[in-house]
């Protein structure tokens, strides 16, 4: 069956693709305008992130948020503490209580935190990095922290008796001295307004409030419990009020951050999270974003690789050749999403390689801005998720040249769905914009992102995850695919 | 098996448009098959769904014993010009041979063979859309010779050739059918089949007019007619029409005479006294035959005849 099979089909598209010089330069330039593009724009690009820092720096030098309230006491070597969270108040955002081993109280430090939270059910974590979810448990429920040589272990418990492993991590770089003890905090309010175009972010603090007892250390001395907040330093006079993050003052209203015991009943009061806290901006969608006049080029090499052969009637040739049109159809959409995937992915990882010190000399540079590489999974994700997108997009573009059999319609067509979103979701308020992210190929500029999306930006593609991205260019691409199917077999050619 | 073109009933109407109205034909391997007709007579229709391009309302066609659709490699089957025009401008001519060798698993050599074969081998590796038409009437060719096929179809392949090509394409066209090869070639000027065509098939506004060899499609045509020349021709019309024959005038001295056969004409003329030259059997050209044949059958005929 040699030559008879979907090789050849193949094949033969591939040789229609790579024989015509227009299209070939074309691919090229879709590489080369990722990449100049890419330049400009992160030339043009600038950000403060580093001069007027909003974020602790880690143990790894990365951004992070550190900020709880803390009754605590120094544990030297090995040990254990035991409590039970008797109530936890749900703040209405993230909120948080349970106990903690810390590297000192400075915010940024190292440590290993067991959490109950409202709705989150219960946490091992560690360093920014570790998150360890065991189980749904929530208030009142027993938590207890072990460690023993480098390995720390986090068990819950409802009845304080029965005991089950959250999990265990290795924090071999916790120094001997630790701060041990029960924290609070919950996660400041995030408000985002948008018109026409302008995003104001603003952040509120929240308190939290929670109960501990059956407090027990088991180490090799205890002493008595401090109360102190673990706090980003900021320039103005110490904030007594717990908040986080916040610019206004606290709200008048509000209760006092602290530690209260009685009878062995800790109530403690505090705000804040611990977590990564990079910020929105992201440097490799900046990087990447030569990929949005890209796609612009193959998705036209896409339309005119099958309008073209329409115009000519070259496509009795082609079927004549092939009378199983479908298959036909499916070699092209392979060759040429093979092709826009290899293109997008040599000029986006250019860009990248290439981008990276004129992003630092504008400003994207650590600590707020780490440096990249291409293996970062974030970074390699969001490379070929883009790929992949491109891919997909300039397959759809085929497919609807093949519907529509017109160069000039189909190209349009395929740009108005990109920008005019784009425009759109930028203006429109928020939930609005989304929607329009989700509904439009557009949303497949999400994959460009290497960060969590985000509705703190004005990109509307920071709106939307690349899954949902991807997810909605796919069903344009397949059901354009359908289509166009349909109509090649049952079409007169 | 042999070789064959078969078509059955077959029925196509473009939106108001019949194109073709229940032609039946088959194409014969070893001759050199006319499918001739005028302008929008359904002859590119017929091919298009021979080669399973556009599919029937009716009926259907059968390439050795087979829909197109269902060919596997079908180059190697069936070769066809259908259009000149239809290779993408940016393409060179032998890239353009060089897909569809690919798509049909065809071995590569193949593509410098037709080239040559097709004399187009010096410009092979410039861009088919600097083609003259004579030329990408060879690159059609070539494409159509490429897979070696026992079925040749083959629509107006005589169009912007220039003479020598003319000359050519007769000859290939002959060696072809030779062969042992089923030639459906389609033309709108009878003369192009003169002396190429063995068979013909001749279709008008969709229908089939006729299907037969072009030796009888002559003979019918020339229907015993005598000509002559005369310097006396009013004396000479009354002593045939008179000895029982039609006579028409075609020329100041000339007359075709029907009805009666050469001796007697000679005979009669001679009696009456009347001198006569050059009499001789009418022989009608392909292209007189095919205007009895069509006279109804075309669609957009000039008024006032």
């Amino acid at each position: 069956m040699r030559g008879d099979g979907f090789g050849a089909t193949l094949r033969a598209e591939w040789t229609k693709l790579r024989t015509v010089r227009r299209w070939v330069l074309t691919l090229l330039c879709s590489g080369m305008l990722i990449v100049v593009i890419g330049l400009l724009v992160s030339s043009s690009s600038g950000t403060d992130a580093n001069q007027y820092q909003n974020f602790a720096v880690g143990p790894d030098g990365q951004p992070v948020v550190d900020d709880f309230q803390f009754a605590h006491q120094t544990m030297s070597g090995d040990g254990t503490i035991t409590a039970r969270v008797g109530k936890l108040e749900d703040s209405g955002t993230d909120a948080s209580a349970g106990l903690i081993v810390k590297d000192g109280l400075t915010s940024g430090s190292r440590y290993v935190a067991l959490r109950v939270t409202p709705k989150d059910g219960v946490h091992l974590e560690s360093d920014y990095v570790t998150d360890i979810r065991g189980g749904d448990r929530t208030a009142p429920v027993w938590l207890r922290l072990t460690r023993q040589g480098p390995v720390i272990t986090g068990y819950a418990s409802a009845d304080g008796s029965n005991w089950t492993k959250v999990g265990q991590v290795t924090a071999a770089r916790l120094p001997r001295d630790v701060e041990v003890g029960m924290f609070v905090n919950s996660a400041p309010k995030v408000i985002v307004k948008r018109s026409a175009g302008n995003t104001a972010v603003t952040e509120q603090g929240t308190l939290s409030t929670a109960t501990f007892d059956n407090v027990r250390l088991d180490a090799a001395a205890a002493g008595a419990w401090e109360d102190d907040p673990v706090h980003r330093p900021m320039d103005r006079p110490k904030d007594t009020s717990g908040e986080s993050g916040s610019a206004g003052p606290p709200l008048p209203e509000m209760k006092a951050a602290g530690v209260v015991e009685r009878d062995g009943m800790f109530t403690i009061t505090g705000g804040g999270q611990i977590k990564p806290n990079p910020p929105d901006d992201d440097v490799v969608s900046i990087a990447l974003f030569g990929v949005l006049p890209g796609l612009m080029a193959l998705a036209a090499v896409g339309v005119l690789f099958v309008t073209s052969e329409y115009r000519k009637g070259m496509i009795r040739a082609t079927f004549a050749a092939n009378p199983r049109r479908g298959r036909t159809l499916a070699a092209k959409a392979i060759v040429i999403g093979s092709a826009a995937f290899v293109m997008t992915l040599l000029g986006g990882g250019v860009a990248l390689l290439a981008a990276q010190p004129v992003l630092q000399e504008q400003g994207f540079a650590p600590p707020a801005y780490p440096e990249y590489s291409l293996t970062d999974p974030p970074v390699l994700r969001a490379l070929l998720l883009t790929s992949l997108f491109v891919a997909i997009l300039t397959v759809f573009a085929m497919a609807l040249g093949t519907v529509l059999r017109h160069s000039a319609t189909a190209i349009t067509t395929v740009v108005v769905l990109i920008v005019v979103p784009v425009i759109l979701s930028s203006i429109l308020p928020l939930s609005v914009g989304r929607w329009v992210m989700q509904l439009t190929p557009a949303g497949g500029l999400a994959t460009w992102r290497a960060k969590p999306p985000t509705t703190t930006l004005a990109d509307p593609w920071s709106m939307i995850g690349p899954a949902a991205g991807l997810t909605v260019v796919s069903v344009y691409a397949a059901v354009t695919l359908a289509v166009a199917w349909w109509l090649v077999r049952r079409r007169d050619a | 098996m042999q070789p064959s073109i078969e078509v059955g009933a077959v029925r196509k109407r473009y939106r108001s448009v019949i194109a073709v109205d229940g032609l039946t034909f088959s194409v014969r391997p070893g001759e050199v098959t006319g499918f001739v007709g005028p302008n929008g007579a359904g002859k590119s229709t017929t091919m298009r769904v021979i080669m399973g391009l556009d599919a029937p309302d009716e009926g259907q066609a059968l390439v050795n014993g087979m829909p197109y659709r269902s060919l596997r490699q079908p180059l190697t089957q069936v070769g066809a010009l259908l259009d000149a025009a239809a290779v993408h401008p940016g393409r060179s001519a032998r890239d353009h041979l060089l897909w569809l060798a690919h798509s049909n698993g065809i071995a590569k050599r193949r593509v410098g063979e037709v080239l040559e074969m097709t004399g187009i081998a010096s410009a092979a590796r410039r861009r088919a859309g600097g083609f003259s038409l004579g030329m990408r009437q060879r690159l059609g060719i070539a494409a159509a010779l490429l897979g070696d096929p026992a079925v040749l179809l083959l629509d107006e392949p005589v169009n912007g050739l220039d003479p020598e090509g003319i000359v050519w394409i007769r000859g290939l066209l002959r060696s072809l059918a030779a062969e042992g090869r089923v030639v459906l070639v389609s033309s709108h000027l009878m003369s192009e089949l003169e002396g190429t065509a063995d068979h013909l098939i001749a279709v008008g506004r969709g229908r089939l007019i006729a299907d037969m060899k072009v030796s009888e499609l002559l003979a019918a045509a020339s229907k015993g007619r005598v000509e002559v020349r005369t310097t006396q021709r009013a004396e000479a019309m009354t002593l045939l029409a008179n000895a029982g024959g039609t006579v028409a005038a075609t020329g100041e001295d000339q007359l075709s005479v029907e009805g009666l056969p050469g001796e007697r004409v000679s005979a009669v003329l001679t009696g009456g006294g009347v001198p006569f030259a050059e009499l001789r059997q009418h022989r009608a050209s392909l292209e007189e035959a095919y205007m009895e044949l069509t006279r109804e059958g075309v669609e957009f005929s000039a008024s006032g005849r």
